[in-house]
Parts: structure tokens; sequence; C-alpha cells
């Protein structure tokens, strides 16, 4: 601390105003150190902020300051003095300056103003007598120096007990150092570990960075491995459920993450190294061609054993065999040919057995000879049988459950079932028709073919029905057995029609009773029961058994009516016979409904050849009566039988030389003679005919004509003659001749 | 093969249906089938099949194969080959036709021509809902099936759907456990089988059945 210096202030009397006393923060320091001591922080800052010089600026400002007021007072205390006391001797500047540096620091103290009213309150009492103390002598000596002590002492005790209060602040101070010290050398000793540390968590962080680093490539390493393991590999149980392991929905599973793999490796043939992509290919192709041929080993299995498809969880596992070899349609194909193999050889097996089980053999006392309509009807219902069973056992072995499959996988495995069914049906086709053709074309008998025919052609609609795809297959077979059936009976019938027109026994039947051979009779006998038969036209679709049936029989008869006797019958007997044939024949087919078309033709054949028979009859009856020539001459001027008739236009007839009264009374004479008896002659030569209504109508008919032409030419005689030559009318001679109705009829 | 198995396996079974012309097989098969009727009459031609599950009270799953077979005279000589390998007969008249029931004695000869008494016969009357056209009694029915000796003997009613869940019913509970057609190799259809609910709603009016 330092003093002001009594002579100094003597010199100033008049000082300025000193600088506003600055508070000291003492007080409020020490209230609030406790407080702020707990903030080490900030005490940290400051005394970090102690290494900064702006203490020391503002110290050094202050001293300034002070001094400037400081030398401000001294000059005015000086021209004070020197306007008060000229006699007092000038002071030295050197007084003057180190006054001035002192008063600076009293001044420059922060005192209160109420602090420094007690210190110069204090100084006025110890001042009490001026003048002693100025005195120059050793009593004012003294008296200065006693007054510098008593200031001195009473600053001192001021000091004191200003000191006092900061001792116990300077006692925690104290300890507050040397906590601060401990605390700093605790932080010298935390900023050295820290450092420390830090070095060497430097070298941990490089050395944790590397580490972290490598980690970071450990880790990518194991996820690029983890992935390529994923979608690469299949692990040691994976590939064991593939090789050992039973076909089930874990192996599916399995086999498509295998696929999958397989797939995905074609992304490691494009890299560098593609043989990594070619071994781990390989290795997966390898296991899930294995695989495969399970699945095929087993779907094979199962469907060459069909009694395990009653075990439902079989049939899942078989379904999901399929939907996998769906999308490898070699397995598939391969596993549907092998399941259709062996179910074709199992059902041609079956049956051959079955055809094989009945009493075969071509001797009269086997079944098939006995009974093949029986034969071939077993026969067919067991095909038919294995048709809708096989059909039946294919719908179950292709009935996906929904979950599955999706519906176009679903119409996909349909196409397939009905592809497979027609496949195993057709292995039928050519066994049955071998078998079925072998008992046919030993058949002989038309009725028993026919029934066979019938039988096929039921079949075939009932096959049509239930095979839906055939394929050239067993449909189309018994439609070939329905053909052959036809062809057969064709042939046969052909067969006994040729024998019948190269028989000469059958040519020998035609005498002269003039009755119809017995061979047509035989003929029909056999055919019409086919014919009443027939509900359907089929078999005569084409007409050839139709034509043969009634035309060949015709032209038989008639070949044979040529070859044999009967060539050298009369005209009228050949055409009776001829009439008789045509009749029976008509009356056979006439109830068959499809041999209308064929009555209506035999009807105009009896017509053409009753016509004939007319002809002939009317001609003998001109010949008996001597009308012949008149007959003919008067047809050659017109036809006299047309229904136009003009006695004028047979006038030329005048100039004919036969046509003289004379001749037409002989004629006349013999009409008379010859007209009673001549209807017993007609019936007595038409006798034999054996249809009364064709007698009749030949007799009517012959009568009527011959009546017409009498009636006409005696209407010419009458005109161009001019006597009335023949004596009985038109109507009498159709009355003699029995036929007046008919005749009046037709007039 | 295991218990489980042995129970899921399905005995396959042939029944025939025979009978004249219009008794109604076709109705009947139908009826059971598809549970319709249709009043427009159709003649069968040749044999037709149909195919049915059905589940008995005794846990057992039976498949039936029926055979429905034309009753016009033409078809006649198809119908014994059918007959040959079938486990039942479904002899069927029409109670409004006498003649239909006189010709089921034909037809019963016919059946033990071609099976003797291996297969089952079953006289089925149809028609009941034209009971006031009747003109075979259930007496009349009851007489036959005790001379000819057939499993039992009931009148059913197609359209009024009367008695003919009942008539299967019998017909399976009568079924023996084993079929011939397991022995053949012959395979069972295990997926999408059709099915139906045998419960026969009790209708006590008209029931008239029997069995021996």
């Amino acid at each position: 601390m330092d003093f002001v210096d009594f002579d100094t202030l003597n010199l100033s009397d008049d000082l300025p105003q000193p600088q506003p006393a600055l508070s000291l923060p003492i007080a409020t320091n020490i209230e609030t150190f406790g407080r702020k001591f707990y903030n080490l922080n900030s005490l940290t800052r400051n005394l970090l902020k102690r290494d900064n010089n702006t203490d020391t600026e503002k110290s050094e400002n202050q001293p300034q300051v002070a001094e400037k007021y400081a030398n401000l007072s001294l000059l005015l205390i000086e021209d004070t003095k020197n306007a008060d006391n000229d006699h007092q001797e000038p002071h030295s500047d050197i007084k003057i300056s180190a006054l001035s540096a002192r008063l600076s620091r009293v001044l420059n103290n922060p005192l209160s103003d109420s602090q420094i009213r007690q210190i110069f309150g204090s100084l006025e009492d110890t001042l009490r007598s001026w003048d002693s103390i100025l005195e120059p002598g050793a009593l004012g000596s003294m008296l200065r120096r006693k007054l510098r002590g008593e200031i001195e002492r009473t600053l001192i005790r001021n000091q004191t007990q200003t000191l006092k209060e900061y001792q116990p602040v300077i006692k925690n101070l104290r300890k507050l150092e040397e906590n601060v010290d401990a605390l700093r050398s605790a932080s010298m000793g935390v900023v050295d570990s820290v450092n420390n540390d830090f070095e060497s968590s430097e070298i941990f962080n490089s050395k944790m960075e590397n580490l972290h680093r490598k980690k970071t490539a450990v880790v990518v390493k194991k996820q690029l491995l983890s992935a390529f393991r994923a979608k690469f590999t299949l692990n040691e149980y994976e590939e064991y459920t593939l090789e050992n392991g039973d076909i089930s929905d874990e192996f599916f599973t399995v086999l498509a993450k295998a696929e999958q793999v397989d797939q995905n490796c074609s992304i490691l043939l494009s890299i560098d190294n593609s043989q990594l992509g070619v071994k781990t290919m390989a290795r997966v192709n390898r296991l899930v061609t294995r695989a495969s041929e399970k699945v095929v080993a087993y779907a094979n299995r199962t469907l060459g054993n069909l009694y395990a498809l009653n075990n439902r969880d079989r049939v899942r596992t078989l379904h999901q065999c399929f939907v996998y070899l769906r999308h490898r349609p070699h397995y598939l194909n391969s596993v549907l040919a092998t399941f259709v193999g062996s179910r074709s050889k199992t059902l041609v097996d079956e049956f051959l057995g079955q055809a094989n089980s009945r009493v075969a053999g071509s001797s009269p006392q086997s079944e098939e000879y006995q009974d093949p309509v029986r034969v071939i009807g077993d026969l067919l219902a067991y095909i038919h049988s294995v048709v809708v069973s096989e059909s039946e056992t294919i719908l179950g072995i292709f009935s996906f459950e929904n979950d599955l499959v999706d519906e176009t996988s679903r119409k996909e495995f349909g196409e397939i079932m009905n592809d497979c069914v027609a496949k195993v049906l057709q292995s039928l086709a050519k066994p049955v028709r071998a078998k079925l053709e072998q008992i046919i074309s030993r058949e002989v008998r038309i009725l028993v073919l026919f029934s066979i025919h019938h039988l096929v052609e039921l079949y075939y609609i009932m096959f049509s029905k239930q095979i839906k795809q055939d394929h050239m297959g067993l449909v189309a077979t018994i439609e070939s057995l329905v053909e052959s059936a036809e062809l057969r009976i064709v042939t046969t019938v052909e067969n006994k029609l040729t024998t019948i027109r190269n028989s000469n026994l059958a040519q020998l039947q035609l005498n002269i009773d003039l009755q119809p051979p017995e061979w047509i009779i035989d003929f029909y006998s056999e055919i019409l029961p086919m014919l009443d038969q027939t509900h359907t036209e089929s078999i005569f679709k084409d007409n050839s058994l139709v034509n043969m049936v009634v035309d060949q029989p015709i032209q038989i008869y008639e070949q044979h009516m040529e070859n044999s006797q009967v060539k050298n019958f009369e005209k009228r007997d050949k055409y009776i016979l001829q009439l008789n044939c045509l009749d029976l024949i008509l009356s056979k087919i006439m109830p068959i409904s499809v041999l209308t078309d064929k009555v209506i033709l035999v009807n105009e054949k009896i017509k053409e050849v009753s016509d004939k028979l007319v002809e002939t009859q009317v001609s003998s009856l001109l010949e008996e009566s001597g009308l012949t020539d008149f007959y003919n001459i008067a047809n050659m001027i017109c036809p006299i039988n047309d229904d136009f008739f003009d006695v004028s236009i047979y006038e030329p007839i005048t100039e004919n030389k036969l046509f003289t009264e004379d001749n037409i009374r002989q004629v006349n004479l013999k009409i008379q003679a010859f007209l009673p008896t001549a209807l017993l002659d007609i019936q007595q030569s038409l006798f034999k005919i054996n249809s009364p209504l064709v007698v009749n109508e030949i007799i009517t008919e012959s009568a009527i004509k011959y009546s017409r032409f009498y009636g006409r030419f005696q209407l010419i005689c009458d005109e161009y003659l001019k006597v009335p030559l023949l004596a009985w009318s038109d109507g009498e001679v159709a009355t003699l001749l029995g036929v007046e109705d008919a005749y009046f009829d037709e007039q | 093969m295991s218990a489980r198995d042995k129970l899921n396996i399905m005995r396959k079974y042939k029944i025939v249906f025979l009978g004249d012309q219009s008794v109604g097989k076709t109705s009947l098969i139908t009826r059971f089938m598809y549970d319709t009727f249709d009043d427009q009459y159709a003649a069968t031609i040749g044999i037709d099949f149909l195919l049915k599950t059905m589940y008995l009270e005794d846990n057992r799953t039976i498949r039936l194969q029926l055979w429905d077979t034309a009753g016009q005279e033409r078809f006649r000589s198809l119908i014994p080959s059918y007959i040959r390998d079938s486990h039942v007969a479904v002899v069927c008249y029409d109670i409004t036709n006498k003649k239909s029931f006189q010709n089921l004695e034909k037809w019963i000869n016919d059946v033990r021509l071609e099976r003797g008494d291996d297969a089952i016969i079953v006289l089925v009357g149809n028609k009941l809902d034209l009971k006031n056209k009747r003109q075979v009694t259930a007496e009349e029915c009851e007489e036959l099936h005790k001379k000819v000796g057939s499993k039992f003997y009931i009148e059913t009613s197609t359209k009024a759907n009367h008695n003919v869940k009942l008539l299967f019913k019998k017909i399976g509970q009568c079924l023996p456990d084993s079929s011939d057609g397991e022995g053949n190799g012959d395979s069972q259809n295990a997926g999408n089988t059709e099915t139906i609910d045998i419960t026969v709603n009790q209708n006590p009016e008209g029931q008239k059945s029997g069995c021996c």
C-alpha cells in the first residue's frame, strides 16, 4: 500500500474532484464466491482469461487518468498558493511530480465518499494545529513526524481492520487456492492424462478405424457370402433333401430354390472369372437333374400303382410332381408316355384275357361260333366299362386341388388328361378291331351279321358320347367295325346272290308251272328279317344293299330265263313267269319301309310286264276274232287306241282291198263263234299268274282295249261300207268279255 | 398300407338299372345324382353311365357306377352284357303300369341268368306321386319280392323326390365290403369327387318299403 506523502499534500489545497470511487465487488464476490466456486468451468474460463492482457491494460490506463487528475490538482494548488502566498518558494518539478504520482495513487484508490470523508475527518482530528505542524523547526518536524506516525497508525489500524475483514476471505481464498491448486494440478493431471489419453486414443482410434474398416469389409464380405450362399448355394440339409429326402412339400420348396439358384447362376457367367458360375451351375444342375429324375420316378411309381392313388396325400404329391414337371415337357412327356404305355399294356392284356376267357376258336362248339353277337356284345360292354373306368381314373389323377394350379394350368392339364385318355383307349383300338373283325369275318349268317352291325352301331353312338377326343382311336375303330359289318353284310348278300346266279339248280327251278323260283323265297326269308329290323338307313346309305336286295334277284331270274328252258316258252308264259317273280318280290319288300322306292320300281316293272301281257292278250283276241289285219290297217292310218277318235280320219281304209263287205261278214261270223267262250280261254291262259289283281287287271284292260277297237271298227265299217256288218255292239262284246262295267265307266 | 389308407380306399360297385321303357330309370338316377326332375321324356339310347361317390353312415366311402339301360326293345340285346359284372340290379316298374310290373320277372330272370344269386336284386316301384292311377299295389310287389328273393323292395317318386335317397342308402348298406373291381387293378378316383348327402328326409306319408 502506498501512503500519501504529507509534503506533497501541502502543495495542493485546491484539489480537483477525484475520479468516482470504484466499488470493489469484494463483498459481493465473497458472498457469491461459494456459488461461483461450484461452477468450475466458469472459474476455469476465468483462469484461462487471466492469460489475456485486458486487466493489465486497465491497470495501465487507470494510472494515466489518475495521474491526469493529480496533475490538475497540483497545478490548482500551486496556482492558489501563488495567488495567496507569494512568498512561498517555488516548488521544484521533481516534488510536484512525486506528489502527483503519490496523489494519483491515493486518488486512484477506489474509495467511497464516506470513506474519504472518514479519512479526511480523522485527518482533521489529527491536524488540530496546522501551525505547529507547519513549523519548520524541529518541533514541526517532530509534529509532522508524529502526525505522520498517527496517520500511519490510523492507517495501519484502519488497514488492519480492513484487512481483518479480508482475513477470513483470504483464509478461504487460501483454502480455495489450495483447492484450486489441487484442482489445477488435478486439472493439469487430467489434461496431461487427457493429452496422454488423446494420444493413446488417437492410436487406438486409428487402430479402431482400421479395425472398423476391416470389420466393414468383413461384414460386406459376409453379406456377400451370405447373399451368395442364399442365392447360389444350397445348404447340406437342402442337398440331402434333394438327393435322399422324400418327395414332399419341403422337397419341392428346396427344388424350387435349387432351380432359382440355377437361374441366378447365369449372372455369374458374366463375371470375369466365369468358373465360379460354371461350377456352381454344374453342381446345382446335377442336383436339379437328380431331383427331377426322382420326381419322375415318384410319378412313374405312383402312376404305376393306381391303388396308391387312394391316399389323398400321395395324390397331392403326385399333383405337385405334375405341376413341377409341367415346365419340363420332356420329363412330363416321359412320365405320361410311361403311364400311357403301362395303362395301355394293362388294358390290352386285360382285354385279351377277357376275350380269350370266352370259349374261343372256330369250332362249331365255340361260343364265338354259336353266339357271336353275344360275344361281341360282351366284349364291347367290357370295353365300355373300361372306357368309363379309365376316364374316371385319369380324371382322378388330373383333378387338381384349387391351391395347386391356376385356371390356365387346369385347362392345360385338362387337355393333357383328355389326350391321355384318348391315347390309353387308342391302345385298345387294334386288339378290339382285330378280335371283332375276326368274329365278323367268320360269320356268314346275314341276320347274325346284321345283329352285329346293329350292336356295333349302338356302341358307336355310346362311345362317341363317352369319348370326347378320339384321335382315330376306339371310336374310329368302332366306326370302322360298323363299316366292316356293313361290308360283310353286303359281301355276304353278294356272295349269296352270286351263288344263286351261278346255280344250275336255281335255273332249273324255272319251269313250266311258271312259279317263281324257290331261291327268291329263301333269299328273302333270310334277308327280310334283317331289313325288317332296320331302324336306320345307315346300312343302305349308298343304296348298294337296296339295289342288291331288289335289283339283283330280278336280274338273276331274268338271266336264268334267258339261259334256261324258259327261253323256249311262249311269250305269254314268259310274261307270266316274270309277273309271278315280280309279284313275289313285291310282296316281300312291300312291308319294308327302307325299300319304299324299290316297291315303286317293282310296281312299275310289273306294270310294264302287265302291259306287255295285255298287248299279248289283245293280239290274241284280235287273232282269234280275225281282226288283226284291220287293227293293223287302222293303226297305220291313225293309232286307234287314242282318246281322240273321228271316223272320217279312217277314210283311207276304203282303199285297202281287205276292207270289203265279205271279209267283214266273215269276221263277224268268227267273232260270234269265238267271243262267247273267249272269257274262259283268257282266264285259262292267265290262271298261272299268282296275283289275282294282276290277272283281273290284264283281263279287264285287254278286254276293254279289244271292245274299244271293236266299237270303233264297227263305226268305221258302218260309215264306209254303209251296211251294219258286225252284229254285236261294243257293249255287248264287253259284256261277253265280262268287262261291261269297266268299259262303260271308261266310256 | 396303413389303417388310415385302408379307410381311404373307395370301393367301386356297379349298379345296373333295368325295367321297361318309361318306368323312370333315368329319372331315378337323375334325381339321385343332381336332385332334379325333368318332365320331358327322352328315351335312353343304349346304355348311359354315371358315377357317384357316396359316404355311408359307417364311415365307408363307396363309389357307385350307375349303368342306366334303355328300356326299348331294340336295345335289349345290349343289357345282358352289362348285367354280367354288376353288383346290384335295380329292377324298376311303374306303379301305374301293370305291364311293367308283369315284366319284372323277365328282367329278374335275365339277372339270374347272368349272375345267378351273386347280384343283389332290388325292386323299385316308381311314380308313387301318381297314386290315384295305381295299378300295382304294394302288396303285389311284396309278394313278388318274396317270390323272387330280392333284397328289398321300395316305392319311390322321382318327381316328388320321395324315397330316392332311402333307396340308395339301403343299396349302400346292402353292398358287401369288398368289390371285384379292386382285384383287376382298377383305380379309384381319389380326387375331386362329387359328394352327396344321403341323409334321408323322413317322410312318413306314403313310405312303403320292405327288406328281407
